[in-house]
């Protein structure tokens, strides 16, 4: 549940070679010199992240997995990772962007965690229930041991999530578990949550790689951040800021036989085109967020294999109703039939991308609707109708707001000028630095602005940071708060029946078409891509984070 | 000359005191900050005005920087935001491998680039001389990016020599470290080594018209043993200029490099530091790169009295 604003943060790299400039300007300045801020190359990171329904694996339980993948598990070898980032940070409970959730998910466990359909399972928790929307009970499991060889304990896990509390942690889920009201540990092996408000959702809070189980007595005398210790499948061994993350295998982990590799050394390429060239060139063995401009060549050749969906990562157009003339619905309508979002998907992720004509919910969700999939089908003669019915037969000027840093958000952003443009909608669109878009988005100055972010889980409940006006982050940046959709959006969290929910979200996605507060714009595919003889991975649509499953990778060779 | 050099490292701790207030000032101008980064954007804003107090983000600026400044001075330069690691070490290591790319680049540009200059200026307009100006201007014009991906594409995956996986200090392996040199140094060098070549060809024609190099001939040497000499050491100073000023280019080249390459050098660390707004590391990779420039600067000026002893510094 990770959502992926802050891995963003992480993913750049020479977008900022500007302040860089900046900084080389002062060293040129005093050498009397004219010193070279060099140009910057463009590197079209990728964002967000995949979760949903069913890996690309598409086959159910370990076993099956073994038969999607030829032979059987091998042990072993030491996998080689191309990884977008490097990890300046490796606390459980700190956010530092996808590549450190990456690591740390191999050094960490979670109380639930999901196997490769992305269904949730006992993790450090051997069973877990719902006595009631309100409550939920953890039954701790046995045996297990800390990387230091100490038994994780109950106390452990009260530890882990009182340190939340404390501001100066800096805890990235430390407002998630606000409405924890208490936790009781009624005996040594069982954990009790009683929450203030009931939350349908509180498990994949728990399962997320932010709530992972930290130890009481190693963190009083050790510095997580840089020397992380859990329970996972692999422990850390050492990190060469900028060169190279060491993880070993733990012998003893909990789950029989797993993990398969000896190691995994992580190899920090944040530019697109290096960490690809190492995958092309064999020098890694697998690499994460493939860029669009080689997906193509990845997935055609024989010696490689790509892992993909294209589900939670999505774009939205914005439109603020409290500026002219986006208050007129039709004036908005207009905007999202003049989106041809197949064009969209083609300029901005060279195919690599499904329109959004329909609702935010993606198929095989609880709360997706088929019938209205259709709704915004390109229509620019339908779009120029509503303008002139507005009283803009000749179109209007506007501005539109993005960010210049990601590829997955400038490059919908430009596509969608021109086709506004086509309609005789002329936006001025103002590309900005990802630190500064933040502030300037949060400020709610412009009359629209264009997005992407990624469903933070595979439940309809991730709707709420983009559609509460009291909850949600995104709205307040453009002032819209639909009483009704709120309402919803509380009874869809706190009820555990499942048709109820169907309704509801259904109801939420279909309302957000009619009164289109957003226009969404395209689902982009989110990629992996590993040498043919890597086996066992599977690209998890369920969680924010597929890396879960190097657990059960394994080389052939 | 003591005292000079003296005078000049007074005011290197006055040029690097303004860079750091400069740098300092500019980096809270700008937007954004790191708890945000840490936090997350969809962090509740009561949560991030909490972490900016536990990590003092919240005071004046004015404390903030005098806090800064004494630690400095007491050679403590914090503590990443972000990461929460020491940032002195860290800017040191970096510091270190930047410095071997500046150093493998400059030896490279003056190891191609004077004899070709050289050459150049001895046969001035003929075809020796318009090839080896295409050359330069090939070098001046190209970006690094575009020659750093070819390099890579060609001698990486292509041809398999010199792959660049994974980076092997020099304690370790030092032939290996070298041949990870290669690729970066030659990239970083091409534009640098192209005006140098371009500043001694023209530097040398000068020299070789001035009485002394008549004077030289007339008394029978030959015009080879004449530029050996006479010419060559006369030519050099706006070489050496040159040079100390593509110091400063250098560094800025070494943002392209480094990311292309994998260079865990001063760049990469600076930039990332800059995205995430992780202030301490910014100011301690701008602070080491203003003293790389004032002692690159202060060297270059040593450099030019023994090149040419009419110089004298008081």
């Amino acid at each position: 549940m990770s959502d992926e604003f802050p891995r963003l943060n992480r993913r750049q790299i020479l977008k900022l070679a500007a302040g860089a400039g900046g900084a080389l300007t002062l060293s040129a300045l005093l050498a009397a010199c004219g010193g070279a801020a060099s140009p910057s190359t463009a590197s079209s990171s990728s964002a967000g992240k995949a979760t949903g329904t069913a890996g690309t694996g598409g086959s159910a339980s370990a076993s099956a997995s073994a038969a999607a993948t030829p032979g059987t598990p091998k042990t072993g070898g030491t996998l080689r990772y191309g990884l977008s980032s490097d990890v300046v940070n490796f606390d459980a409970q700190i956010q530092t962007g996808a590549a450190a959730s990456d690591v740390k998910n191999m050094i960490y466990d979670t109380l639930i965690t999901y196997d490769q359909n992305g269904k949730m399972i006992p993790g450090l928790a051997s069973a877990w229930k719902a006595i009631d929307a309100s409550t939920y009970q953890f039954t701790l499991r046995q045996g297990v041991k800390w990387h230091t060889g100490d038994p994780f304990t109950a106390d452990d896990v009260l530890f882990t999530f009182q340190r939340m509390e404390d501001p100066s942690v800096g805890a990235y889920n430390a407002g998630r578990f606000k409405s924890v009201s208490k936790i009781a540990t009624p005996d040594a092996n069982t954990v009790v949550f009683h929450l203030s408000t009931p939350n349908a959702v509180f498990p994949y809070i728990i399962a997320d790689v932010n709530s992972a189980i930290i130890n009481r007595k190693y963190t009083s005398s050790h510095n997580l951040q840089t020397a992380p210790m859990g329970t996972g499948p692999f422990y850390f061994v050492s990190r060469q800021p900028g060169v190279q993350i060491t993880i070993k295998k733990n012998p003893n982990y909990w789950m029989p036989g797993i993990p398969y590799l000896d190691g995994i050394n992580f190899y920090p390429k944040p530019d697109d085109t290096t960490r690809t060239t190492a995958l092309l060139s064999g020098d890694v063995d697998f690499m994460d967020y493939v860029p669009y401009t080689q997906m193509a060549a990845i997935k055609s050749s024989s010696k490689l294999k790509m892992y993909g969906d294209e589900e939670i990562g999505f774009g939205w157009l914005a439109f603020d109703h409290t500026h002219q003339p986006f208050n007129d619905l039709r004036v908005r309508q207009a905007c999202a039939y003049a989106l041809n979002r197949e064009v969209i998907a083609q300029t901005a992720f060279q195919g690599f991308g499904a329109p959004m004509n329909g609702g935010l919910i993606p198929k095989g969700w609880v709360g997706y609707d088929p019938s209205i999939q259709n709704t915004y089908d390109y229509n620019p003669t339908k779009a120029k109708q509503l303008l002139a019915a507005a009283g803009f037969p000749n179109g209007f000027k506007t501005k539109i707001l993005s960010t210049s840093t990601y590829s997955v958000i400038s490059g919908p952003a430009t596509a969608a000028q021109a086709l506004l443009k086509d309609v005789g909608i002329d936006a001025q669109l103002d590309l900005q630095e990802w630190q500064i878009f933040l502030k300037t988005v949060a400020g709610g100055t412009y009359p629209a602005h264009i997005w992407g972010s990624a469903l933070p889980y595979t439940d309809p409940d991730a709707l709420t940071n983009f559609l509460s006006g009291t909850e949600g982050t995104i709205p307040k940046d453009f002032h819209y708060n639909d009483p009704t959709i709120n309402k919803w959006l509380d009874e869809g969290r706190q009820t555990l029946n499942v048709s109820q929910r169907q309704t509801i979200y259904a109801n939420i996605d279909k309302r957000v078409l009619e009164t289109v507060p957003y226009t969404w714009l395209v689902r982009r595919e989110q990629a992996e891509a590993s040498q043919a003889f890597v086996n066992g991975y599977v690209h998890l649509t369920a969680d924010g984070w597929s890396q879960l499953m190097l657990r059960q990778t394994w080389l052939a060779s | 000359m003591a005292r000079y050099v003296l005078r000049r490292l007074v005011y290197l701790v006055v040029q690097v005191f303004l860079v750091a207030t400069v740098a300092f000032i500019l980096i809270h101008l700008v937007p954004g900050n790191p708890v945000r980064a840490m936090l997350g954007q969809n962090a509740p804003e009561a949560q991030v005005r909490q972490v900016e107090h536990a990590l003092g983000l919240d005071r004046p600026l004015l404390v903030q920087f005098a806090a800064w400044m004494g630690q400095v001075v007491r050679g403590n330069f914090g503590r990443s935001v972000v990461g929460g690691w020491s940032v002195l070490p860290e800017v040191m290591t970096r510091l270190g491998n930047t410095l071997e790319l500046i150093a493998g680049a400059i030896i490279i540009s003056v190891a191609v680039g004077i004899p070709l200059g050289t050459l150049a200026a001895r046969r001035p307009n003929t075809t020796t001389d318009l090839v080896l100006s295409w050359v330069a201007m090939a070098g001046i014009s190209l970006p690094n990016f575009v020659i750093g991906s070819v390099l890579l594409l060609l001698f990486a995956v292509h041809w398999h020599v010199l792959p660049q996986i994974e980076f092997v200090s020099w304690s370790k392996n030092p032939i290996e470290h070298l041949e990870l040199l290669v690729l970066p140094c030659v990239t970083l060098a091409a534009a640098s080594g192209a005006v140098v070549m371009r500043m001694m060809r023209s530097s040398l024609l000068e020299v070789t018209g001035a009485d002394f190099m008549r004077t030289a001939r007339a008394k029978g040497l030959s015009e080879n043993a004449a530029v050996r000499r006479h010419a060559i050491k006369n030519a050099l100073n706006p070489v050496v200029s040159i040079l100390g000023l593509q110091v400063g280019a250098l560094l800025g080249g070494t943002v392209i490099v480094e990311t292309i390459y994998g260079w865990p050098g001063l760049s990469t660390l600076l930039l990332d530091a800059i995205s995430n707004r992780d202030y301490p590391v910014i100011q301690g990779v701008v602070l080491a790169i203003a003293i790389l420039t004032v002692l690159v600067n202060l060297t270059v000026d040593i450099v030019y009295a023994y090149l040419d002893p009419r110089i004298r510094y008081v």
